[in-house]
């Protein structure tokens, strides 16, 4: 490339065979399907919005309370509350096709079979560029963390996820198991495209007063800068892993703290919680990583990817 | 844009552990309708991470101002009560659905405590549009000091019929004792309160065919329809179970919608 002095330093990034025009990403199930929040956010900005998990029908979800707030953080069980493919191919997708933005497509299902027919639906899709498939909801009996915690069940459903579909798979791994590196060496082999990490950890919380959980379902997933310290470890030793890029997740509220997820191997990261806090918490973290890197000189974000330093120098 | 940051006019203590906050919001206070609400950010530190919801009390769309009144519960509204005038807050508002629009000639308002600020906003709203409707407004509250606002009722030229439990204001018990008369078909109520008393009030509400909405209270991450954690129970056809959402769907719901 001819350097060019009124060029503005590069944000865009290869991620599982798309190109993003910037590293960040809407994480699913914290952006709805992109059109609740058109007031606040301007898609354009994005990198790519994730929409919430898809499943073959639809799905009513847990009784509340589904919800409960956490030290620097929040529990949630919502149970994949989703309109289902059909209704997601008629009544939703058309309003992200509208947009210069990357469409990921998450989904998730109760058997094998269920998750082949939502990738074979969505595969050839005209404005689908990538499938991001859910293998760690903690919040339904079957929905898919019978997969995202067992290597070999998930090397399965890659492959044969692989073989219904045109799309990109990204996988989006569980931190609920003992070996991150293990998982994402499985999806790799199996034909996966990319990885994404983290899904929320499995909590609890009880009311003394009460003495019930909180959640009317007993568990549910921890979110938000709480597990900010458990993702940035687990993109770091998922990156040293796989060769396949990784798309880093959890707590992301800050450009430091998308960083942080960049240097420890990320190419991408996705913003999910913070949005709750912050409608444009997304699309001023694409605004601060422009000013970062101009600020600090660095040519292109992608200089950064796995840049930490460890080790003795 | 639903995005505000709002500079604290004035801070106000009322009955008990009762608080409002008049916000200097203008776009806020033009677009509001009574029902909506606004998420607050109560700090700029990561605990508490959530904003909190709160009911209009008020907007006063020419003055560019909403006020918002709370009870003091817990850590979040307790860092609230302690923003002084000058200060700013994060506000994203308005949000969810208003009343909607009704043709009986009686309306009848039914709630306590933190189910009045959505009420009150009716009530001023309708007595600035339609003078001619009669507004009544029975309140509940386990004490006098859950009887807010009562004065500003008044002054809008609207009798308060108040119950208390302990019976240190009004009639001793719950406030849908006061209700059988305010029932049929000339009438519409519009309920925001406690759980159990928007239960009864669409009970009896529902058995005498007296049109109700209810506005509901439901934990919630974002207010804006895509956390989905406030989940509000429904009557669906076919289906095992149903849920709408308190944040778009809401807060305001038919009575005969939601399953208690």
């Amino acid at each position: 490339m001819t350097p060019n002095p009124d060029h503005l330093p590069g944000l865009d990034v290869d991620f599982a065979g798309i190109r993003l025009k910037n590293p960040v990403l809407a994480a699913s199930g914290t952006f709805g399907y992109g059109s609740e929040l058109s007031q606040e956010v301007d898609l354009n900005t994005l990198g790519g919005v994730i929409t919430k998990g898809i499943s073959l029908r639809p799905r009513s979800g847990n009784p509340p309370p589904r919800i409960v707030e956490t030290p620097s953080g929040m529990l949630n069980a919502i149970g994949l509350q989703n309109v289902g493919l059909e209704a997601f191919l008629k009544d939703k997708l058309p309003y992200l096709r509208g947009f210069d933005t990357r469409v990921i497509v998450n989904i998730f299902g109760e058997s094998v079979d269920e998750y082949r027919a939502v990738a074979a639906g969505l595969s050839g899709v005209e404005g689908v560029d990538a499938l991001e498939v859910n293998v760690s909801c903690p919040n339904v009996k079957a929905g898919g963390i019978e997969f995202g915690t067992d290597v070999n069940q998930l090397k399965a459903l890659i492959s044969i996820l692989k073989e219904s579909t045109d799309k990109p798979l990204i996988v989006k791994l569980s931190p609920n198991v003992g070996r991150i590196a293990d998982f994402a060496r499985a999806a790799e082999e199996a034909g996966a495209d990319g990885i994404s990490l983290i899904n929320t950890v499995i909590g609890m919380s009880i009311d003394p007063r009460t003495r019930r959980p909180r959640l009317a379902n007993g568990t549910g997933g921890l979110s938000g800068p709480a597990i900010r310290p458990i993702a940035v470890r687990m993109v770091w030793e998922t990156a040293r892993a796989v060769k396949i890029p990784v798309l880093g997740m959890g707590g992301i509220l800050t450009v430091e703290d998308a960083l942080e997820f960049i240097l420890a191997g990320a190419s991408a990261v996705a913003v999910g919680t913070a949005t709750f806090v912050n409608p444009r918490a997304a699309p001023d973290l694409v605004e601060g990583l422009r000013q970062f890197i101009a600020r600090e000189n660095i040519p292109h974000v992608s200089r950064l990817i796995g840049g930490v330093i460890t080790g003795n120098a | 844009m639903r995005t505000h940051r709002a500079e604290i006019r004035e801070r106000r203590d009322r009955t008990g552990p009762y608080r409002s906050l008049v916000l200097d919001a203008p776009a806020l206070a033009e677009a509001a309708r009574p029902g909506q609400f606004v998420m607050i950010r109560v700090s700029d530190t990561t605990d508490p991470l959530l904003r909190r919801p709160f009911s209009l009390f008020r907007a006063d769309g020419p003055a560019g101002t909403a006020e918002i009144l709370f009870r003091i519960m817990g850590r979040g509204t307790s860092m609230l009560d302690r923003l002084q005038p000058g200060e700013k807050v994060d506000v994203v508002g308005p949000l969810g659905k208003p009343f909607p629009s009704l043709p009986m000639d009686e309306i009848v308002l039914v709630g306590g405590g933190v189910g009045i600020p959505p009420l009150f906003f009716y009530a001023e709203w309708i007595r600035g549009r339609e003078p001619a409707r009669n507004v009544h407004v029975l309140m509940g509250g386990r004490t006098k000091g859950d009887l807010v606002a009562r004065e500003e009722f008044e002054r809008l030229g609207i009798e308060v019929q108040a119950a208390t439990d302990d019976g240190s204001a009004g009639h001793a018990g719950v406030v849908t004792d006061l209700l059988r008369p305010f029932l049929g078909p000339s009438h519409a109520i519009l309920a925001c309160g406690p759980a159990p008393m928007l239960k009864a009030v669409s009970e009896m509400a529902t058995k005498s065919k007296t049109k109700c909405c209810v506005s509901v209270e439901e934990r919630m991450a974002c207010g804006l329809g895509v956390c989905m954690g406030c989940a509000v129970p429904v009557r669906s056809e076919g289906e095992a179970r149903s849920y709408r959402l308190a944040c778009t769907d809401g807060p305001v719901f038919d009575a005969e919608e939601v399953l208690w």
